[in-house]
């Protein structure tokens, strides 16, 4: 052994190897992907205002969401294994899992305000309105989230989507709405959906269904 | 000559207190793996390990045998699952092979 070995390094390792399977990249990609979807399917469905945005988005973030589960639980646990990392990681999962309820909380406020009529009375150069919008649902949640699943890719995904509110400005006049929207939150989301798919097919070229475990020479019997 | 003989077996002496369990390679990188998480399944740590089963389950086997790791036979689902994990016998070994290694390697100096 030339070098020691890091046991922290080592750790690290173990734990990004969960995240090899793109499926977090699908995840955040596809809730992404729907903010610029919503605005096409509501217009294609003829919905009713509002229920134009709800019904679409609520579908678009079970899909991704049932992507990441199922993918999980069928797809990346039975190649990769199972493992359970240490008080460190468990301290920062709780955490994450406070501040994702308190996000999601924050966003609902966010979400009814508009109707409420509040916001009439509330002067903000609009440029600053959609900065502010752009970091405080995307970048800030996002970076956080990097930061308590020691996901980097999500760091640069942050910057993406939180710079998406201010191109859909940009191209508002160009192409008017809802295409700018479509556009643009269809195109970051897109593209990391690519990253995820890119990430899931080397995954499963890596960890191709493993034959069952076979301990101490016996191959263990399933039940049924 | 008899005092030579002796002050070269004082200095020896640290390497034949290293638990030779853990001083092998294989089970030094399993014993590291299961050290730096809670519990592992015997698929995730043939992964990280790159050991085929055979290897990895004889390695265990005498882990298991020394007490260092605690091995769990379960069904989730219908597949079988085992579980292992470091003892606190295993977690206590390691670390004083860590700190005898470490003293054993520090005194190795280029004189």
């Amino acid at each position: 052994m030339s070098e020691g070995i890091d046991l922290k390094a080592l750790e690290k390792k173990a734990y990004r190897s969960v995240f090899n399977d793109g499926l977090w990249d699908l995840f955040i990609g596809l809730i992404i992907l729907t903010m610029g979807l919503s605005a096409l399917f509501g217009i294609l469905f003829n919905l009713p205002e509002l229920w134009d945005i709800i019904i679409p988005s609520l579908v678009g973030n079970i899909i991704a969401f049932l992507v990441f589960y199922l993918g999980k639980k069928f797809i990346t646990i039975p190649r990769i294994g199972f493992v359970k990392f240490g008080p460190k990681r468990k301290s920062k999962q709780l955490k994450l899992k406070i501040f994702l309820f308190v996000v999601f909380i924050v966003n609902i406020v966010l979400f009814i305000l508009p109707f409420t009529g509040i916001t009439d009375y509330i002067q903000i150069e609009p440029l600053f309105l959609i900065l502010i919008l752009g970091i405080g649902i995307f970048t800030i949640p996002f970076c956080v989230v990097a930061y308590f699943l020691d996901f980097t890719r999500l760091y640069y995904y942050a910057f993406f989507a939180g710079i998406g509110f201010f191109l859909t400005n940009l191209l508002s006049p160009i192409l008017g709405a809802p295409l700018d929207t479509i556009l643009t939150f269809g195109l970051i989301g897109g593209v990391i959906v690519v990253i995820g798919l890119y990430y899931f097919t080397r995954f499963l070229k890596k960890y191709p269904l493993q034959k069952e475990e076979v301990f101490n020479g016996k191959k263990e019997n399933r039940i049924g | 000559m008899a005092k030579k003989k002796i002050e070269s077996d004082d200095f020896i002496q640290p390497l034949g207190d290293i638990d030779k369990i853990i001083h092998e390679p294989a089970r030094l990188m399993i014993m590291s793996y299961l050290y730096v998480v809670e519990s592992a399944d015997f698929i995730f740590l043939r992964n990280q390990t790159g050991l085929t089963d055979g290897n990895l389950s004889s390695h265990l086997s005498k882990l298991e045998s020394a007490g260092y790791v605690d091995i769990e036979k379960r069904f989730k689902g219908k597949k079988p699952q085992t579980l292992l994990k470091l003892s606190r016998e295993g977690r206590e070994a390691f670390e004083l092979y860590r700190k005898k290694m470490e003293q054993v390697l520090g005194g190795l100096s280029q004189k």
